[in-house]
C-alpha cells in the first residue's frame, strides 16, 4: 500500500504519464493530418477513455507527490505553487465542461435568435402545432437502441424509441420517383422501367396514359437509366416516327439519384428540368410542414401554356460505411414515435445546424427533427449586418465584423479579437462569416461561451503556474536534488 | 577582453542609434508611395516586389539580361515600359520563375531551366490540358495561371467606348443632362477609374477608402454639360486639387516623351516623383481603412524611407558574414593568439547590431512584433539565442553559449537564404491582428525556440566533448544546457498557457488540441520530463544532454513540422511546403546522434 502510494506520487510515474500523453498527442496530430479530420483524431486520442485516465493519473500523481512531502518545508514552496497552478487549471477545465456553455448561433443578416446549439451533440426535437408551439427534446445517445428519455416532458403520452442508428448514410430527398413507382399528385402512381439491364430493348415502354388538367391526354414514362440525355433522344425519335404521337412526360432517374423531367409536345417541342436528390430547386410546404412538403414542375407547351404538376417530397436513406473525415458523416436515426395508440416509424438524417426541414409524423400532428441540442440563452441576439473588410486592393481580410443588437436595444459590434461580454458573463465571439463575396446576404456564426470557473480557477491557475515555474527557475536550479 | 567587448558593444549600439536617427529625420522622401498588394510602399520597392512575385528575384539575373531589351535592366525601368508600352517587348523574355519540378514535368518544360517566357508558358498551357491530383502542384499551377492573367491584364487599356457613346448620344438630339445621365449609366466613372490600369497605383482614391488608382486614370475624361464636350476628369484623388492638376500635366507630358522623345525623360520622371511626394505629405498619418477597434494609416515618410533602406542593403548577408568572421576570429584567437579576441568581439557585436537593426526595421515599418510568418520567426529565433548567449556571457562569463548561438544564427540565417523564403513586408492575417496578445504569447513561445535551439546545440557539444573525454568543458556546458533549458521552459509553458487565454478571450475556447497547440504541449512535456528526470537524479548530465537533443528535435517539429509536414489546423499563418526531404534527413541524423550516444555510453560505463 505504502509503496503504491509512493509510486503514484513518484517521478517515475510522472515521467511515464508525461511521455505516454505526449506519444498519444503525437499520434493524434498525425492521424489528423492524414485524415484531415480533427474529430477522427480526437475519437482515438483526446476523447478516448485512456486519455481521461491519463488526466486522472496526472491529478493523482501531482496530489500524491505533494502529500509525500508532508510536512511541507520552505524549499517545497515553488514545487507546491507550480503544481497547485496545474491543479487549478485542470479543475477549471473540468468545471467548465460540466457547468459551462460552449454553443453556436448561426444568424443570417436581419434574423434573430435566443437559442444556441451545442455542436456535435445529438437530440431529437419534436413540436406540436398548438399556438404555444410546445417543444420537447430527447437526448440521443449513439448506438444505444431503446426508449429515449425526454429532457423535459412537455407532451403527454409521447414516447420515442430509437430503432436503428447509422453513423453515416447517403440521404436522398425523393421527389417524383420513390422506390419502384413514380408519383404525381392527383393521379395514381405508375411503374418505373429499368433500362440499365435491358440494353437490347427497342421501344421504350409507356407506363400510363392519363388525362391531365381536365382534358389533355398524356403518356407517362418513368425510367431508371445511366444516361438520361440519350434516353430523352430515343423518346424523341419514337415520337417523330410514331403515326399518332402523344404528349409525353418522361421521368428519368440517373445513377446519382437525380430525376430529369422531359416534356414532349405534339409538334416536336421538348422542355427539360432537373430535380436534385440532395437539394430541392423548388419547395412548397403545406401547413408549415405539418401537412408535408411538395416539389412542383412547370410544364410549358405552346398548345396549353404553362401547367403545374406536383409531387410530395419525402426523405430516404441508405446506410454506407462511415467516412474517416468524421466531420462529413451524416448520421441517421430510425425512430418509432408513439403517442397514445398511434405509432409511426420514421428515419431522420442529422441536421448539423438545426436549420433544415422538420418532418411531419402521426398524420401531421407533430414535426420532428434530428439535430444538435439547443439551449436557451438569457439574451436575444439579432444580427444587423456582417461584413468582411479586406486590405485595399486584395482579397486578404483585414477585419471580420458583425453588428449585433442584444435584447432589442443594446447595439454592439464584435470582430475577431473583439468580444462582447454580457453583464451575466455570456461572451459572444465572431467565429465565421460566409459567403465572402460582396453583395450577398451574409451568415455569421457566433460562438457563445459561458465559463463560470475561469476567473477563480483557470486564469489564476495559469498565473500561479507561471509564478511557480519562475520560482523553480530562480531558486537553486543548478543542483541535483539530494 | 571583457572591457574591449563592452566598449565595442557600446560603440555598436551608438551606430544603431545613428541609423535610427537617420530614419527618423528622413526629411526628403526618395520615392513616391504606391499601393501594391494591400500595402503602401515606396515605388522602387514596389517594382522590386512586383518582379520578385513573378521572377522570384528582386532584379534580373545577368545571364538573362541579353534576353531583355537593353534599356529595361532594372525592375523600375521594366515596369515603366510595361506601363506605357504593354508587354509585347518582353513576351519572349524569361520572366516567369517555376521552381517546382513536378509542375515543370506536368507542363513538359525543361526541368533544368528555372525561368520561362510568357509566350512559352501560354503555349504549353494551351497544348497540355493538365490536371494535377497533387494538391501542391495544383496550387502552384493556379498561382501561375493567375500571374499570367494579371500579366496579360497589363495590356488592357480602356477603349474609346466612352467617346463613341458620347458621339452617338450627341447625334440623338438629347438634352445635356440626359447625355450626362446616360453616359454615367453606361460607363460609370468609378468603374472607368478603377479599370484604367493595373500598374503604378500611385493615386489614392477619394471615393473608396484605401483604394489606389493607376496613373493611367489621369487620362480619364468626363462629359462637361456646360461646354458640351469631353474634358479631363476632376480631382478624384485624396491629393490637394492644385497638386492633382500639376501631377496630371507632368504625367501626360511624361507619357508623350516616353513614346516619342526620351531625351529629358529622367528629369520628367523626377518631376512627377517630386509632385507625387509633395501631394502625399498632407495625407501622412491619416486613417485610410477603418474597422472596429482598429484602423490603417498612411505611413510616415520615415517608415517609407525605412522600407527603402530595408530593401537597399543586404542585411541578412551582412549579418551572416559578420557572424561567420567572428566565429573564425574566435577560433583563431583560441588556437593562435588571444590578441584577436577583441576584434572577434567587435565583429560579433556588429553582427548583432545588424541582426537587431533588421528586426527593428521590420517592427518600425510594419508597426507590429516580428513574429507573424515563417521568415520573421527564422530571424527572431536566432536573435533570441544571441541575446540569451549575451546575457549568459555578461552574467557568468561563459563564452560557449554566445558562440553556440552565433553558430545557430549562421545556420538559420543561411537556411533563410537557401530556401529563398519571401523576405517581403506583408500584411498580417486578421486573426493575428492583436498587438497585445501577439507580443505576449507569440514572442514568448517563439522566443523559447531560440533558447531550446541554443540548448540543443550546447548539448551536441557536450556529447562531442564527452566522447572525446574533454572533461574540462563538461561542467560549464552542462550548466549552460540546464540554464537555457530552464529559460526556454519558463518561456514556453507560460507562453502556451497565455496562448490558451488568448484563445479563450478571442475565440471562446481555452484549448482544442489544434496541431500547433498539441506540439507545444508535446514540447513542454518533453522538457518537463527531462527536467524531472534530472532534478530527481534519475539521469545525470549526459542524460540531460541527450534530453536536450531530443527536445531540440521536438521543437524543430513544432516550429517547422506542424506548418510544413502536418499542414492542418488553425495556426495556419505561414503554412507552406518544401524542404521535407532535408528535414527528414535532419531528423534521421539527430535520431542517429541520440541512438549512437546511448549505445556508446552504455559501453563506456
Amino acid at each position: 500500500m505504502k509503496s503504491a502510494f509512493h509510486y503514484l506520487g513518484s517521478v517515475y510515474f510522472a515521467v511515464l504519464l508525461i511521455l505516454t500523453t505526449a506519444l498519444m498527442v503525437i499520434a493524434g496530430t498525425f492521424i489528423e493530418s492524414r485524415t484531415e479530420s480533427h474529430r477522427y483524431a480526437a475519437y482515438f486520442t483526446y476523447d478516448s477513455a485512456l486519455f481521461a485516465l491519463l488526466l486522472w493519473g496526472f491529478f493523482i500523481n501531482i496530489l500524491f507527490a505533494a502529500l509525500r512531502r508532508w510536512p511541507f518545508r520552505q524549499r517545497h514552496v515553488p514545487f507546491l505553487i507550480t503544481h497547485l497552478g496545474l491543479l487549478m487549471i485542470l479543475g477549471g477545465t473540468i468545471i467548465k465542461h460540466h457547468q459551462g456553455l460552449q454553443g453556436t448561433i448561426g444568424l443570417m443578416e436581419g434574423s434573430e435568435s435566443d437559442q444556441v446549439f451545442i455542436a456535435n451533440t445529438h437530440a431529437i426535437s419534436i413540436e406540436t402545432r398548438t399556438p404555444q408551439g410546445t417543444l420537447q427534446e430527447f437526448r440521443l445517445l449513439k448506438n444505444k437502441s431503446g426508449n429515449l428519455q425526454p429532457i423535459v416532458a412537455a407532451i403527454p403520452d409521447l414516447a420515442i424509441r430509437l430503432l436503428e442508428y447509422h453513423p453515416h448514410a447517403e440521404v436522398h430527398l425523393d421527389s417524383w420517383i420513390k422506390g419502384n413507382s413514380c408519383y404525381i399528385a392527383g393521379i395514381p402512381p405508375f411503374a418505373i422501367f429499368d433500362t440499365r439491364n435491358n440494353c437490347s430493348i427497342t421501344t421504350l415502354p409507356v407506363s400510363s396514359r392519363v388525362t391531365l388538367f381536365g382534358n389533355q391526354t398524356c403518356d407517362l414514362m418513368a425510367l431508371r437509366c445511366s444516361d438520361p440525355e440519350k434516353i430523352a433522344e430515343r423518346v424523341y425519335q419514337q415520337q417523330i416516327l410514331s403515326i399518332s404521337p402523344k404528349r409525353t412526360l418522361l421521368f428519368a432517374q440517373d445513377e446519382a439519384g437525380d430525376t430529369h423531367l422531359y416534356a414532349y409536345d405534339l409538334d416536336g417541342q421538348v422542355s427539360s428540368q432537373k430535380f436534385s436528390s440532395t437539394r430541392p430547386e423548388s419547395l412548397s410546404s403545406y401547413n408549415q410542414g405539418y401537412a408535408g412538403y411538395a416539389v412542383s414542375a412547370g410544364i410549358s407547351f405552346t398548345s396549353w401554356g404553362v401547367k403545374e404538376i406536383e409531387t410530395p417530397l419525402t426523405i430516404s436513406h441508405k446506410a454506407i460505411p462511415s467516412l474517416k473525415k468524421m466531420e462529413d458523416n451524416i448520421p441517421v436515426a430510425v425512430l418509432q414515435v408513439t403517442v397514445g395508440a398511434k405509432s409511426e416509424r420514421i428515419s431522420l438524417p442529422y441536421d448539423k445546424f438545426g436549420t433544415d426541414l422538420k418532418w411531419p409524423v402521426l398524420d401531421g400532428a407533430y414535426l420532428v427533427s434530428f439535430r444538435p441540442l439547443f439551449v436557451q440563452l438569457p439574451q436575444r441576439i439579432r444580427l444587423r449586418q456582417a461584413r468582411q473588410i479586406n486590405y485595399p486592393g486584395t482579397s486578404q481580410p483585414y477585419s471580420y465584423e458583425s453588428d449585433l443588437i442584444i435584447n432589442g436595444e443594446l447595439e454592439r459590434t464584435i470582430s475577431m479579437n473583439n468580444v462582447f461580454e454580457s453583464w451575466d458573463g455570456y461572451r459572444f465571439y465572431l467565429a465565421n462569416i460566409s459567403p465572402g463575396q460582396e453583395g450577398a446576404v451574409k451568415m455569421a456564426q457566433i460562438v457563445v461561451n459561458y465559463d463560470p470557473a475561469k476567473y477563480y480557477l483557470t486564469y489564476p491557475g495559469a498565473l500561479i503556474l507561471t509564478i511557480g515555474i519562475l520560482l523553480l527557475f530562480w531558486l537553486n536550479p543548478y543542483k541535483h536534488k539530494s | 577582453m571583457h572591457t574591449h567587448l563592452k566598449t565595442n558593444t557600446i560603440l555598436s549600439f551608438l551606430l544603431l542609434l545613428i541609423l535610427i536617427t537617420q530614419i527618423a529625420t528622413a526629411s526628403q522622401l526618395a520615392d513616391a508611395p504606391s499601393s501594391y498588394q494591400g500595402r503602401i510602399r515606396p515605388t522602387h520597392v514596389y517594382a522590386q516586389q512586383w518582379l520578385q512575385e513573378i521572377y522570384q528575384k528582386p532584379s534580373i539575373k545577368n545571364i538573362h539580361l541579353n534576353q531583355f531589351p537593353t534599356e529595361l535592366a532594372t525592375p523600375l525601368q521594366l515596369l515603366w515600359h510595361l506601363h506605357f508600352q504593354g508587354t509585347k517587348a518582353v513576351q519572349n523574355s524569361p520572366l516567369f520563375a517555376i521552381r517546382q519540378s513536378t509542375l515543370k514535368q506536368a507542363l513538359s518544360l525543361d526541368p533544368k531551366q528555372e525561368h520561362f517566357s510568357y509566350n512559352q508558358l501560354c503555349k504549353t498551357l494551351t497544348t497540355n490540358s493538365m490536371k494535377s491530383d497533387d494538391k501542391v502542384t495544383a496550387n502552384e499551377l493556379a498561382s501561375l495561371q493567375q500571374k499570367l492573367n494579371s500579366f496579360q491584364l497589363i495590356n488592357e487599356r480602356p477603349d474609346n467606348s466612352y467617346e463613341k457613346t458620347f458621339l452617338e448620344l450627341k447625334g440623338k438630339n438629347l438634352s445635356n443632362q440626359e447625355i450626362a445621365q446616360q453616359l454615367e449609366q453606361q460607363h460609370p466613372l468609378d468603374k472607368r477609374l478603377a479599370q484604367a490600369g493595373t500598374l503604378f497605383r500611385l493615386l489614392p482614391s477619394r471615393k473608396k477608402q484605401g483604394e489606389w488608382l493607376s496613373l493611367h486614370a489621369l487620362k480619364t475624361k468626363v462629359y462637361d454639360s456646360t461646354t458640351h464636350s469631353l474634358i479631363p476628369a476632376g480631382n478624384f484623388t485624396r491629393f490637394p486639387d492644385s497638386s492633382f492638376q500639376k501631377i496630371r500635366q507632368a504625367y501626360v507630358k511624361l507619357e508623350q516623351s516616353y513614346v516619342t522623345d526620351i531625351r529629358h525623360i529622367e528629369e520628367q520622371f523626377a518631376e512627377l516623383e517630386f509632385l507625387l511626394i509633395e501631394a502625399y505629405r498632407p495625407l501622412i498619418d491619416l486613417p485610410f481603412l477603418q474597422a472596429e477597434g482598429k484602423q490603417l494609416r498612411y505611413p510616415s515618410e520615415s517608415q517609407l524611407y525605412a522600407e527603402t533602406l530595408y530593401f537597399r542593403y543586404p542585411w541578412i548577408e551582412a549579418t551572416i558574414a559578420c557572424y561567420l568572421v567572428a566565429l573564425l576570429l574566435f577560433l583563431a584567437a583560441t588556437t593562435l593568439t588571444s590578441r584577436l579576441l577583441p576584434i572577434a568581439g567587435a565583429v560579433l557585436a556588429l553582427g548583432m547590431i545588424l541582426h537587431t537593426s533588421l528586426l527593428a526595421l521590420r517592427i518600425f515599418i510594419l508597426a507590429r512584433p516580428p513574429v507573424s510568418n515563417m521568415f520573421e520567426t527564422i530571424l527572431y529565433v536566432p536573435w533570441i539565442g544571441m541575446i540569451l548567449g549575451f546575457v549568459l556571457w555578461s552574467y557568468s562569463r561563459q563564452k560557449l553559449p554566445i558562440l553556440t548561438a552565433t553558430i545557430a544564427s549562421v545556420i538559420l540565417l543561411l537556411l533563410l537564404k537557401v530556401t529563398q523564403i519571401n523576405i517581403g513586408l506583408e500584411n498580417v492575417q486578421a486573426v493575428l491582428d492583436s498587438q497585445y496578445w501577439l507580443i505576449i504569447h507569440v514572442l514568448m513561445v517563439v522566443g523559447s525556440y531560440g533558447a531550446f535551439i541554443l540548448c540543443s546545440l550546447l548539448a551536441h557539444q557536450y556529447l562531442y566533448h564527452h566522447l572525446r573525454n574533454h572533461t574540462t568543458k563538461l561542467d560549464e556546458l552542462a550548466k549552460a544546457i540546464l540554464q537555457t533549458m530552464y529559460i526556454g521552459t519558463a518561456l514556453l509553458i507560460p507562453g502556451t498557457i497565455l496562448g490558451g487565454i488568448w484563445a479563450a478571450e478571442s475565440w471562446g475556447r481555452f484549448w482544442d488540441w489544434d496541431p500547433k497547440e498539441s506540439w507545444a504541449f508535446i514540447s513542454a512535456c518533453t522538457y518537463v520530463a527531462v527536467i524531472h528526470l534530472y532534478r530527481f537524479r534519475v539521469v545525470g548530465d549526459r542524460g540531460l544532454a541527450i534530453g536536450a537533443v531530443a527536445g531540440g528535435l521536438v521543437i524543430s517539429f513544432t516550429w517547422y513540422g506542424v506548418n510544413y509536414i502536418l499542414g492542418t489546423g488553425l495556426h495556419s499563418y505561414g503554412f507552406g511546403s518544401g524542404g521535407e526531404g532535408y528535414y527528414l534527413a535532419f531528423v534521421a541524423a539527430e535520431l542517429l546522434v541520440i541512438a549512437s550516444t546511448c549505445i556508446l555510453y552504455k559501453k563506456l560505463i
